[in-house]
């Protein structure tokens, strides 16, 4: 196993305050993420280290626009209405605590495509942020996305992002680590560590969720079918800019 | 002249950075609460952002050396 994810394993994975049927859960669908997990710990290290090689500054622009792609405003806004209308007016005092975390999450989403748009700004590949809405490289992502406005509302369960943030999230924070035990360049640092928090807060969320609410069957179902469908090999992975390849 | 973020009163909302048209205003390097600066060499002084700040003196003016 790589060493990162053995690690995160070990101190934000299996440690846990609660127990209970949630995080019994929890634990049988993580011992179906690692494998991914692995995978796309051993891809960042082989990108990281590609990127370096290639000689050329251009790296750094790339992983910025896959980045603004995945996590700038317009994609931040779909995936987190989506969540956030996933719970019903009457649902609310139930699930506060989440969607207070989830609207917290908005504006960390927000943030991080202004870091991916930085790069560019200060790289001088482009002058404004603007620029970006004319360029299909950071505005489009090659997978569908399960929480893009199409899939959610077929799917809408007030628990579901769990799976989401708990799969993808633990990801981006892999290949945060992965990517930083390469790359030692200020613009990419920038990129990642000034995320690197939110994005541990986010895989927490999931974490979180599932301890907490996923305690039977009809609440675990839901989350359960965002698992089945992350881990199709036509799903989603990472963006380059947190160790993925688009 | 030239514009400068008073930290302390900065709420990091970020408009001044959407209402820059010079894009001078940047999150500041590897800051985990995504707060803003305004790159001295980038900023024209052009004071467009003043307006938009929504707390008093977290943008000033001040007198540039060069």
């Amino acid at each position: 196993m790589q060493p990162i994810l053995k690690d995160f394993l070990e101190k934000w994975v299996y440690p846990s305050g609660f127990s209970g049927p949630g995080v019994d859960f929890r634990l049988r669908q993580t011992e179906r993420c690692i494998p991914a997990w692995e995978a796309l710990v051993t891809l960042a290290l082989k990108n990281a280290a590609q990127d370096l090689k290639s000689g050329s500054n251009e790296y750094k622009a790339a992983r910025a626009r896959g980045g603004y792609a995945a996590e700038g405003p317009f994609m931040s806004m779909k995936q987190m209405s989506t969540q956030i209308l996933s719970v019903t007016i009457d649902e609310q005092p139930k699930y506060i605590d989440l969607q207070r975390i989830r609207a917290r999450q908005i504006w960390d989403e927000v943030k991080h495509g202004q870091l991916h748009a930085d790069v560019l700004l200060r790289g001088g590949w482009i002058k404004r942020e603007e620029e970006l809405m004319d360029d299909a490289r950071a505005n489009t992502q090659p997978r569908l996305s399960y929480f893009g406005m199409t899939a959610m509302f077929p799917h809408i369960h007030p628990l579901a992002r769990a799976g989401q943030h708990y799969y993808t999230e633990a990801m981006a924070c892999l290949g945060i680590w992965a990517t930083l035990s390469i790359i030692d360049d200020p613009l990419v640092r920038h990129q990642l560590r000034s995320q690197e928090a939110e994005e541990m807060m986010h895989f927490m969320e999931g974490k979180y969720q599932m301890d907490a609410y996923a305690l039977t069957p009809e609440n675990q179902k839901p989350i359960e079918e965002v698992f089945d469908f992350l881990l199709k090999p036509w799903a989603p992975v990472p963006s380059r800019a947190l160790g993925g390849s688009h | 002249m030239k514009v400068r973020i008073e930290q302390r009163l900065c709420i990091a909302c970020g408009l001044c950075r959407e209402v820059c048209p010079e894009g001078a205003v940047h999150p500041k390097m590897q800051d985990i609460h995504h707060s803003y600066e305004v790159l001295e060499h980038e900023c024209t002084g052009c004071s467009d952002c003043l307006p938009y700040c929504p707390v008093p003196g977290a943008l000033e003016e001040y007198e540039s050396a060069r």
